[in-house]
């Protein structure tokens, strides 16, 4: 079993915690900051346009105005455990899946779609983005993604050995 | 698709007999292109911050282009007794000269164990939106209290540059 901690103070001029719901990560996309809920881990929120400090409350008419919003993601697939975004879309990574997020605006603000099943990060924030590429680490190895394409970059020289499904795993 | 990092000579995918190279590599650190040799430090200077109080476990990362950093770490444990202890989760956000600027501090009200136990930042992702610098992390801790198990300690919040 486990509890969670939320609540906190904070000191320094500057540093704040406000409306921000406690997450497990984050990632800018677009005019927005995107993070995953600890209360919902099948969910991502993201900020009011614009304003990454203002988090309305998700389908409130404050929320509609500034195009905040949340998604929630098919259990199935695990939890949510990265988001890697970028000034056009983001993707969500669920244990066993990868979703792309596009921005569309108005009520729906982005358009996600399932593009893989069965590959995702099999762990939180176990993921690394070097400008629009993003590499992860799924159950079943290491793995490039770019423009939707995913290439199994640890096949045959390092998956056996340091993936989850490794005996030597360290 | 299948792309071919180059490994140099390191293959611990490979058998160990008729191996062209190495299943394990000791002493490197990864390179661009397959991997570099660790050199230990020789010179300079190490300082210690009083401000991060008495740490269980630290993670940091280099944010802006002014040599700030953030990072997020358990501090101030202090000892109840009986293997009992209490500790706070905090998030920082460090000057270039290596001074605390700002925290914030996600208590653990949860009174800790001490011995046998898991204490460790599990969790850290930053993202920067103009001069704002957001921070998700969480930790990991044994709970005294046996049927609590694990505490989660969460810490999210944004510092601005």
């Amino acid at each position: 079993m486990s509890n969670t901690k939320p609540s906190g103070t904070y000191t320094g001029g500057t540093f704040s915690s406000s409306g921000v719901p406690p997450s497990v990560t984050c990632a800018t996309v677009r005019d927005f900051v995107m993070v995953a809920p600890t209360s919902n881990r099948y969910k991502v929120v993201w900020s009011a346009l614009g304003d990454p400090t203002d988090w309305p409350t998700p389908g409130t008419d404050d929320a509609r105005t500034k195009q905040s919003g949340e998604q929630v993601f098919p259990n199935k697939f695990g939890f949510v455990t990265g988001i890697s975004g970028n000034d056009f879309y983001a993707y969500v990574f669920q244990e066993r899946a990868i979703s792309k997020a596009t921005y569309v605006g108005g009520d729906i603000v982005f358009s996600f779609n399932i593009f893989e099943e069965g590959r995702g990060c099999f762990q939180v924030n176990r993921i690394a983005r070097v400008d629009d590429i993003t590499f992860f680490e799924s159950e079943f190895g290491y793995h490039m993604l770019e423009n939707d394409r995913i290439s199994d970059i640890g096949y045959g020289a390092v998956d056996d050995s340091y993936t989850p499904a490794s005996e030597h795993r360290f | 698709m299948q792309v071919k990092f180059d490994f140099l000579n390191w293959r611990p995918d490979a058998e160990d007999l008729r191996n062209p190279g190495l299943t394990t590599a000791d002493n490197v650190i990864h390179d661009t292109e397959g991997y570099k040799v660790y050199k230990t430090p020789t010179a300079g200077a190490f300082a210690s911050n009083s401000s991060l109080g008495t740490c269980g476990s630290v993670v940091f990362r280099p944010v802006g282009t002014n040599g700030q950093y953030v990072g997020a770490w358990l501090a101030d444990a202090t000892h109840l007794g009986s293997l009992k202890y209490t500790a706070n989760f905090k998030l920082g956000l460090f000057n270039s000269s290596y001074s605390l600027t700002s925290t914030y501090t996600s208590m653990a009200s949860t009174t800790l164990r001490s011995q046998y136990t898991l204490h460790a930042v599990t969790s850290f992702e930053v993202c920067e939106y103009g001069d704002l610098i957001f921070m998700a992390a969480e930790a990991q801790c044994t709970s005294f209290n046996t049927v609590t198990g694990t505490v989660t300690l969460n810490a999210t919040g944004y510092a601005t540059l």
